[in-house]
């Protein structure tokens, strides 16, 4: 039996009686308060460089071309004839070919692959395949939705390049 | 519970637990707050019931005043014996027959209290921290090595060479 140690537990009390800094319990209220504060000023921080961010990447946006385009979808060809469509997939091709000069190589061929398994040969190469007796209206109309198709095919090839 | 119910209920033995080990009770309010601190700021809240809250309160506050200790006495240039890791030799927890004539008698209960305290805050820190963790906080000699990231064996050493002078000592006064 370690008399020592029970002689210590049974007079915990005789040995803990020494009186606490006056004052600790305010101390530490006020400690705790600038922990808060301080705490406080970091989400403040945050919140600005988080703010700064986002008027920095809408910024950016805006400079680049179309920027309306960007942030809501407008098709460039609605009420014109299918051959917009197809002029505007010409555009992109060039535009994809100049974005993929710095890709590494197996990848600019791949894209570029792709590219041309999407566009046209011509801007009739649809009309020739749709039967003679259809009429002037229908041809348009199918027309205009197999290059949207494409076109929109294209457009998201050029955003794997931007 | 809130945090200043908290605060109140266990403030005191957290105090004395880093006031036995720094003996400054200025450095012995701030480990006590530090552990606090930590509980309320670090997402600790949610303990199963206080008693592993108290735990959790006493082992931080500990680690913590050993901590400054090291940091002090390395400050101080002094020699810490906690951080020494000397041969393993073989140890009894019980008393020396010598040292038992000490607890004899009912009276001055205070007097023999004044006696381990004044002995044991005179012992070199390593021997204090061990002694203290043993006899008052009540952890076994695995868990002070745990907390004091010594080997077992030393830690038993540490505390078999503390005890013995502090029994020494003690005697020499007491007899006198």
């Amino acid at each position: 039996m370690d008399k020592l140690k029970s002689f210590i537990q049974e007079n915990r009390e005789l040995f803990e009686s020494d009186p606490l800094p006056e004052g600790h319990e305010l101390r530490f209220m006020q400690k705790m308060e600038r922990r808060r504060s301080r705490k406080h000023n970091y989400l403040i921080y945050i919140s600005v460089a988080a703010l700064f961010t986002l008027v920095v990447t809408i910024g950016v946006r805006f400079l680049k071309e179309d920027p309306v385009g960007s942030l809501f979808y407008v098709d460039p060809c609605g009420g014109e004839s299918y051959t917009c469509y197809y002029n505007q997939m010409q555009k992109l091709s060039e535009q994809i070919e100049y974005n993929t000069r710095e890709l590494p190589d197996y990848k600019r061929q791949e894209i570029l692959m792709n590219m041309e398994s999407i566009m046209p040969g011509s801007a009739d190469e649809f009309s020739e395949m749709l039967p003679k007796d259809i009429s002037v209206r229908d041809a348009e109309s199918l027309n205009k939705e197999y290059y949207q198709r494409l076109y929109e095919g294209m457009k998201e090839l050029a955003s794997l390049t931007n | 519970m809130d945090q200043t119910a908290l605060y109140r209920e266990y403030h005191k033995p957290i105090y004395y637990s880093c006031l036995r080990i720094l003996r400054s009770p200025e450095d012995a309010e701030e480990c006590m707050q530090d552990a606090f601190i930590k509980l309320f700021t670090g997402g600790k809240m949610r303990f199963i019931n206080n008693n592993a809250c108290f735990s959790w309160l006493r082992k931080v506050a500990v680690r913590g005043a050993i901590d400054r200790l090291r940091s002090l006495d390395f400050q101080m240039n002094v020699k810490a014996d906690l951080l020494d890791s000397r041969e393993v030799r073989t140890i009894t927890t019980e008393d020396d027959p010598s040292f038992e004539s000490f607890f004899e008698g009912e009276e001055d209960h205070p007097g023999r209290v004044k006696a381990i305290r004044e002995q044991l805050n005179a012992l070199p820190s390593g021997y204090r921290t061990i002694l203290s963790l043993y006899l008052f906080e009540g952890y076994d000699f695995d868990e002070i090595a745990q907390i004091t990231q010594l080997q077992p064996s030393t830690v038993r050493s540490q505390y078999s060479r503390g005890r013995r002078k502090l029994q020494e000592e003690i005697e020499k006064l007491w007899i006198n």
